[in-house]
């Protein structure tokens, strides 16, 4: 521990210089959050984030968890994350308010969590998802903006777009999923050539136009304005070296292996095919993302009505939400059930599967910000308050983990805010009528 | 309609939207009819409201620029109203401001003075300056901003661009550009155009940078020999422009200001005391006068406000959002649009309500949507500023009143009595256990929990205060009784003694410290420091505050005219006074008040 | 009782997310515990009454508890915004005997000879009876049996086959109904306090419908959906009583009986506030007047057509979702019984349109017959059968009694009589 502690008081030494006034609270926190990846390596690693949607969501009292905060207790169907428990974080309790507009099932719940409105009509985003403001950040730089999947089949099985009629279709099949990435036009960050972004260059002789005001302001201040004014250009600095970096040729990315083609499948919803090509694409897509050919991604497990079915079944996960009876003894349905186990099975595979690629000091989890939602609470009833969401891995230390938040029926639109402002997004407020919040979830900001 | 709704429709404009230099309107009233049709002008781009803006010439700063005496870091809502104002409010701006830490017992106008810009804060204004000149050199808009046509769009034009950046410079440093800072954009924006094939673009980073520049998040105050106080120096002419538009309308100098500051009109006492009468009559008075409110009330607070919803279920977000706009619906109304007492805040029955404050205040709102005046009855038990539900749910806990809280705050925050913190260990059971079955009302708890000495030492300071609202419980609702005993409401402040919220806003009405607090509070929000031990200056400000009726607009003036308010004791260069303020005023954490029972 | 202390401080946020969660686990059947009486504000002890000795009490309101009711107010103008409306439940144990009304598959089922029925039954012939029982939902020219259940003849749901519901006796009749005037046959209800004469031949069709009647103690879907667009905003009611001089006796009242356009005000656990103000609707037509008396406490209303929104979030054919229909009651009648705390509690009885009762899952379509199991054809052929309302020329009654559960409680309500806009302004 001491270690450290020396290595980053040299390292503050050495990035500030010796103008710099210590102590200063803001700097501090700053460098807890970025020094450490940048000495290691020069360059921060790659920040990814993506979304899990699976739905007709859960059994609410057999899924949620009791306690809130941290170390919270684990139900029979969540019981899946358990190895993975401390990297993942449970929301409860947020709200879809629709303010008079219908409840279009299955539809409106999922639409609401990712663009903060209600849905007027069956057609279509009302406006963009959050995960494509989040990619217009992040995303920009790497050679897809996000990719999008469905392991059910339906290339309309997705809710991310930019509204006015435009949904980013899923790629359906895990064999076209390995051409489109790994086929001709794959991006090796390994190769030799780097050709640096033209604005990012525009940009970074803009900053230095300003610290070359610097010493006319400096001229005219007294002793305590000029520390100030030092710290001011201290973290212009520290833009100009973000820049900087994206200037420079990247950092080779060790766990990039251009991987075995994949066959063609079937693509259907049979819940036994489901899972296997969820996991082919959910390899691809890791692998995608340990080369940095993209930042971004929506993974549809299945979709909103749920169309799943077993093998040598005709019937529906979606029918027997409706119609299948409680049990009176078990008081749940344990046909339609089976099929939350199955999700909740298939969200572990995923996160693990993230979480087994070694990136820096932890794993290309830890660098990732995954958000699972459903579309409904309880889907018999369609209700679509406390509909079941989480949070996995930490954003590269800018997301707080392991803990139950309950949102004690505030808007949900709080959960894409606080996103999307861990993933840089320039928001301060966000969602629409009821959803219109400027509160963020303070619990799961560092 | 109320006054209050009618004076409101003033701003923004009946379109919805403010044209870009929207003061050249209001200051109308100052310097020329000039341009009162820039409110209605968005629809002709290029039309008034452009030509306003190249109008007057944009002349560069000539001479040398003064010695600074103040940085203040620009407040959230000040950037706003700023951007509104030059660029129009169709601009939006996104992003997160890295907040001002309020000193302890002082104003965030006073943290301004000492804040600094963090790494992250200034990566959130990066954002913030190149999401808004993106918008103000996009398609729709940058007719307005660029009169002249590059010689070829692809390429870098230094005459167009140097035509565009220097009257936008003007408006965001508040003060023209020196030659050098010009030289410095347009050599930016001519190295981006080439660079990326885009004359627009270059001028887009040029501008994301003045966006980004110490000399716009910061308001820079500088200083100039003070012929009536020599060997001190007084605030040159901008700074003087940009204090007035600051503390008086919270935005930034218009034409007409800095018109008056390029003539040197306001360092001429009698020229600058009609622009300050003009200005504090303006409907624009409001803006300034809410601003000041929320600072000397710690409005931050009610981002952190929570209620448990067990104890109070009807608390819901609705609530807490209508709780400081009704308080300060009924602070401008009484003080501005009545032009009434500030001593009648306190006991004020005049109020406004909507439908989702109804069912808190259990009375019939007539409108579906918006705000509706509300006239309490005479006999009504609530009554003024601290009979609100917005203080009264502030100042309590998430489950229950609390007497010394709100007692507190009123010393605090009303008379400027600073209350010291509780020591660390002190055993809160009694105070905390609502369920008590034998210590029914708050008054109880208090009163065993005062049985310890070093308690009752400063419980006897806040308590007072605090008990006689009572009445009113942790969400600021009305209720006759306590676990169904009854609630005393008797108190007693500055010897007398008095009853529940209507008594206490009286005893506050009459007491000078009242008014010396606001006077104070004043002083400190204009000035942005914090006036320390010149009691003889606050007792001087009050008196003239009570010469004018305590009204608000006659206080803002005194201020905005008065000589030591522009006077910096200067004994050398690298200490000033404002320096000094600014190492003396450590900023600490939020005032934590939170931390009693 | 839990000890209110451990609600207090012990941990307000746990004790926030279990009160929550109670809710919840209510709210989706998992709980049967009763909800907490809401304490309403503003409501004294006091009774004005001195006239109760004059009062003779009314039979039917013998077994209702003597409960101090509070005093109108002085100008006689009360207000209440509706909390619930849906369908009135009576659970009796000899209501269904041959079993819930169940789904389009085993009613297609019930069609085949019993050999080929139990045939399909077996596990290896799903996929048959999937594809076939999914047929029996379609007709020709993309006809299906909830868009279009008039064009289908198919055999009738099963009836209710109880005695006792509750309800209102609409046409004046104790028999069968066959002698009433523009009326039919049928047999009647007696109420839940042995008022013989109950009309309510909804609840004779649609009582054994799981939506309808609920499971395992828990509230059907169409209960919670009707409940649930109160909240929302999407049909909300609200009554105006004017000319209140006693709850005890007054012989003439007025009551406006309207939707309001306004968002319901709720607390966190989504239960309507008392106090909250909502505006009359601008659209004249569901904006009802009635006449009515007060009884000892019990407001019941003279007989008249009542028109309200209606607006179905659910469904599943995709440009219709969310459609806006009407409750039309014809010959409604009004009984509200005033309660302690200030709310209102009783029946909204009058005749429906037989489509209307069908119209969610008509304006589903397709979809409400495939993926809920709805049997809209048949439920029709039941409606018609046990119609007693609007007999047309060729003697088939075409409206159906319908008793519908209300309560109520105070709200301020901003009336907008028909022809008034100046005054709006």
């Amino acid at each position: 521990m001491t270690f450290r502690l020396d290595r980053r008081t040299a390292l503050r030494g050495f990035v500030h210089g010796s103008m710099v006034a210590v102590g200063l609270p803001l700097l501090d926190i700053f460098l807890d959050n970025h020094g450490e990846a940048m000495a290691a390596t020069g360059a921060p690693l790659p920040i990814r984030f993506g979304t899990w949607f699976w739905g007709l969501g859960v059994n609410p009292p057999r899924w949620f968890p009791d306690k809130v905060g941290a170390d919270y207790d684990l139900k029979v169907e969540l019981e899946p994350i358990r190895a993975l428990k401390h990297k993942i974080n449970i929301l409860s309790d947020f709200s879809v308010p629709l303010d008079g507009k219908p409840n279009l099932p299955h539809t409106s719940g999922g639409v609401g969590i990712r663009t903060g409105m209600a849905l007027d009509a069956e057609r279509g985003l009302p406006g963009p998802s959050f995960d494509v403001l989040i990619s217009d950040q992040i995303g920009t730089r790497s050679r897809f903006r996000s990719l999008e999947l469905s392991a059910t089949g339906d290339p309309r099985n997705s809710l991310s777009g930019r509204g006015n009629g435009n949904l980013n279709p899923a790629e359906v099949s895990a064999a076209s999923l390995y051409t489109r990435i790994f086929g001709p036009g794959f991006r090796d960050p390994n190769s030799a050539t780097f050709t640096p972004d033209t604005l990012a260059m525009a940009r970074r002789s803009v900053l230095s136009g300003i610290t070359d005001q610097r010493q006319a302001l400096a001229a005219r201040l007294g002793t305590a304005d000029r520390q100030r004014l030092d710290q001011y250009f201290t973290s212009l600095r520290q833009l100009e070296k973000q820049l900087d970096v994206e200037l420079t040729k990247p950092e080779p990315m060790q766990a990039c292996i251009l991987p075995k083609g994949v066959a063609e499948r079937p693509v259907n919803a049979e819940i036994e095919n489901v899972m296997v090509n969820h996991q082919l694409m959910t390899d691809l897509l890791v692998m995608a993302m340990a080369c940095d050919n993209t930042r971004v991604f929506n993974m549809n497990f299945n979709n909103g009505a749920s169309s799943l079915t077993r093998i040598g079944s005709t019937i529906t996960h979606h029918q027997l939400t409706h119609e299948e009876p409680l049990d009176s003894m078990l008081g749940y349905q344990p046909d339609a059930t089976f099929f939350v186990a199955k999700c909740m099975e298939a969200w572990h595979y995923f996160v693990n599967a993230l979480d087994s690629v070694k990136e820096g000091n932890g794993t290309m989890l830890d660098n990732s910000l995954v958000f699972a939602h459903s579309e409904t609470e309880f889907a018999k009833f369609h209700t679509i308050d406390n509909i079941p969401m989480m949070t996995a891995g930490s954003a590269g230390g800018r997301i707080r983990t392991g803990i139950h938040v309950a949102g004690d029926g505030t808007p949900v639109s709080r959960v894409g805010l606080t996103l999307q402002q861990a993933m840089g997004v320039s928001v301060d407020r966000w969602g629409t009528n009821s959803m219109e919040t400027n509160k963020t979830i303070k619990e799961l900001l560092i | 309609m109320s006054r209050a709704l009618s004076s409101r429709s003033l701003s923004p404009s009946p379109s919805g939207r403010r044209s870009p230099a929207r003061w050249l309107a209001a200051l109308a009233l100052i310097a020329s009819p000039l341009a009162l049709a820039a409110c209605t002008a968005d629809k002709a781009p290029g039309g008034a409201q452009a030509s306003a803006l190249s109008a007057p010439p944009a002349p560069l700063f000539t001479g040398a620029l003064a010695q600074v005496v103040a940085m203040r870091r620009i407040t959230e809502s000040q950037y706003r109203n700023s951007i509104a104002d030059i660029f129009g409010t169709d601009i939006k701006v996104a992003g997160r401001f890295e907040p001002i830490v309020r000193p302890v017992h002082e104003l965030i106008a006073t943290g301004g003075s000492a804040s600094t810009i963090s790494p992250a804060g200034l990566e959130q204004f990066d954002a913030m300056a190149r999401g808004i000149a993106a918008q103000v050199f996009d398609a729709d808009h940058r007719g307005w901003f660029v009169k002249c046509t590059p010689r070829n769009p692809k390429l870098a034009d230094s005459a167009c661009a140097a035509e565009a950046l220097t009257p936008l410079g003007r408006y965001l440093f508040r003060r023209p550009m020196t030659g050098g800072e010009l030289a410095a954009y347009v050599k930016m924006a001519d190295a981006a155009a080439t660079q990326t094939g885009d004359f627009h673009m270059g001028l887009q980073l040029a501008l994301s940078a003045m966006l980004t520049s110490p000399n716009f998040l910061f308001i820079v105050e500088s200083g100039e020999d003070d012929p009536a106080s020599p060997g001190d120096l007084r605030l040159d002419n901008y700074s003087r422009a940009a204090r007035l538009s600051f503390f008086l309308w919270n935005s930034t100098p218009g034409e007409a200001l800095l018109t008056a500051a390029a003539e040197g009109r306001l360092t001429d006492a009698v020229q600058m005391a009609a622009i300050a009468q003009k200005m504090v009559q303006s409907p624009r008075i409001e803006a300034g006068v809410r601003a000041f409110f929320e600072d000397m009330l710690l409005f931050e607070k009610f981002d952190e406000m929570a209620k448990d919803n067990v104890v109070y279920p009807r608390f819901n977000a609705d609530v807490a959002q209508a709780l400081p706009e009704q308080m300060l619906r009924t602070i401008v109304d009484h003080l501005i649009f009545r032009d009434g007492d500030y001593r009648d805040l306190f006991t004020t029955r005049h109020t406004f309500v909507n439908r989702a404050l109804g069912p808190l205040y259990q009375v019939p709102v007539s409108q579906s949507q918006g705000w509706v005046p509300l006239e309490l009855p005479a006999a009504d038990e609530r009554a003024g500023i601290l009979g609100q539900a917005g203080f009264l749910a502030l100042y309590s806990h998430s489950g229950r009143s609390s007497p010394t809280l709100r007692g507190r705050a009123v010393r605090e925050l009303l008379l400027c009595q600073p209350v010291p913190n509780p020591p660390g260990n002190v055993n809160f059971t009694a105070v905390q256990d609502v369920n008590s079955k034998t210590l029914h009302t708050a008054r109880m708890r208090l009163n065993a929990h005062n049985t310890d000495p070093v308690c009752a030492a400063c419980h006897k300071i806040t308590d007072p205060l605090g008990l006689p609202l009572e009445k009113f419980d942790g969400i600021g609702a009305f209720r006759y009784t306590e676990n169904k005993a009854p609630i005393d409401t008797n108190g007693v402040f500055e010897g007398v003694a008095f009853s529940g919220a209507v008594g206490l806003g009286k005893a506050l009405a009459a007491s000078k410290s009242t008014t010396e607090c606001v006077a104070s509070r004043a002083l400190e929000y204009a000035t942005g420091r914090h006036p320390g031990e010149e009691t003889d200056l606050i007792t001087g400000i009050e008196q003239g505050f009570e010469k004018q009726g305590y009204r608000m607009r006659s206080l803002f003036l005194q201020i905005a005219t008065l000589p030591q308010a522009y006077r910096i004791k200067a004994p050398a260069m690298g200490t000033t006074p404002a320096a000094i303020a600014a190492l003396g005023a450590t900023p600490g954490g939020p005032t934590k008040i939170g931390a009693q029972p | 009782m839990i000890p209110s202390s451990t609600i207090g401080e012990g941990d307000p946020a746990r004790s926030r997310r279990h009160a929550r969660r109670a809710a919840a686990l209510l709210a989706a059947g998992f709980l049967t515990i009763a909800a907490p009486h809401a304490v309403m504000a503003k409501v004294g002890p006091k009774v004005s009454g001195t006239k109760v000795s004059a009062t003779k009490a009314p039979a039917a309101a013998k077994a209702a508890t003597p409960a101090p009711l509070p005093a109108p107010p002085a100008d006689g103008i009360m207000g209440f915004v509706m909390t619930s409306f849906s369908p009135a439940v009576h659970i009796g144990k000899d209501d269904c005997p041959e079993g819930p009304q169940g789904v389009l598959r085993d009613h297609y089922l019930e069609t085949l000879p019993a050999p080929e029925a139990t045939r399909l039954r077996l596990k290896v012939n799903e996929e048959e009876l999937t594809s076939r029982w999914k047929k029996y939902a379609v007709g020709p020219d993309d006809t299906n049996i909830c868009s279009q259940p008039q064009l289908f003849d198919r055999p009738p749901t099963r009836f209710l086959k109880g005695k006792v519901a509750q309800g209102i006796n609409l046409d004046g009749d104790s028999g069968n109904g066959a002698g009433v005037p523009n009326g039919c046959a049928h047999e009647n209800f007696f109420g839940p306090d042995g008022e013989p004469g109950v009309d309510n031949q909804y609840w004779r069709v649609q009582g054994c419908a799981e939506g309808v009647r609920g499971v395992n103690d828990a509230p059907g879907e169409t209960t919670r959906g009707l409940n649930q667009f109160l909240l929302s905003g999407e049909h909300s009611q609200v009554l105006i009583l004017r000319g209140v001089d006693s709850l005890v006796r007054d012989d003439d009242v007025e009551i406006i009986y309207a939707n309001t356009e306004d968002r319901a005000i709720v607390d966190s656990n989504q239960k309507f506030l008392p106090g909250a103000s909502y505006s009359v609707t601008r659209t004249p037509q569901y904006r009802n007047v009635l006449r009515g008396r007060i009884v000892n406490g019990v407001l019941t209303t003279q007989p008249v057509d009542i028109r309200l929104r209606q607006t179905w979030g659910q469904g599943g054919g995709r440009d219709i979702r969310g459609a806006r229909s009407e409750w039309a009651l014809r010959r409604s009648q009004l009984r509200l019984t005033f309660q302690p705390d200030g709310s209102l509690h009783g029946i909204v009885a009058g005749y429906q349109p037989l489509l209307n009762v069908i119209q969610s899952p008509s304006i589903g379509g397709i979809g409400a017959a495939t993926a809920a199991g709805i049997n809209c054809a048949g439920i029709y052929k039941a409606l018609k059968l046990a119609a007693d309302g609007d007999r047309d020329a060729g003697g088939q009654c075409t409206t159906i009694s319908t008793a519908i559960e209300a309560s109520a409680i105070p709200a301020f309500i901003n009336d907008r009589p028909a022809g008034q806009k100046v005054a709006e302004r």
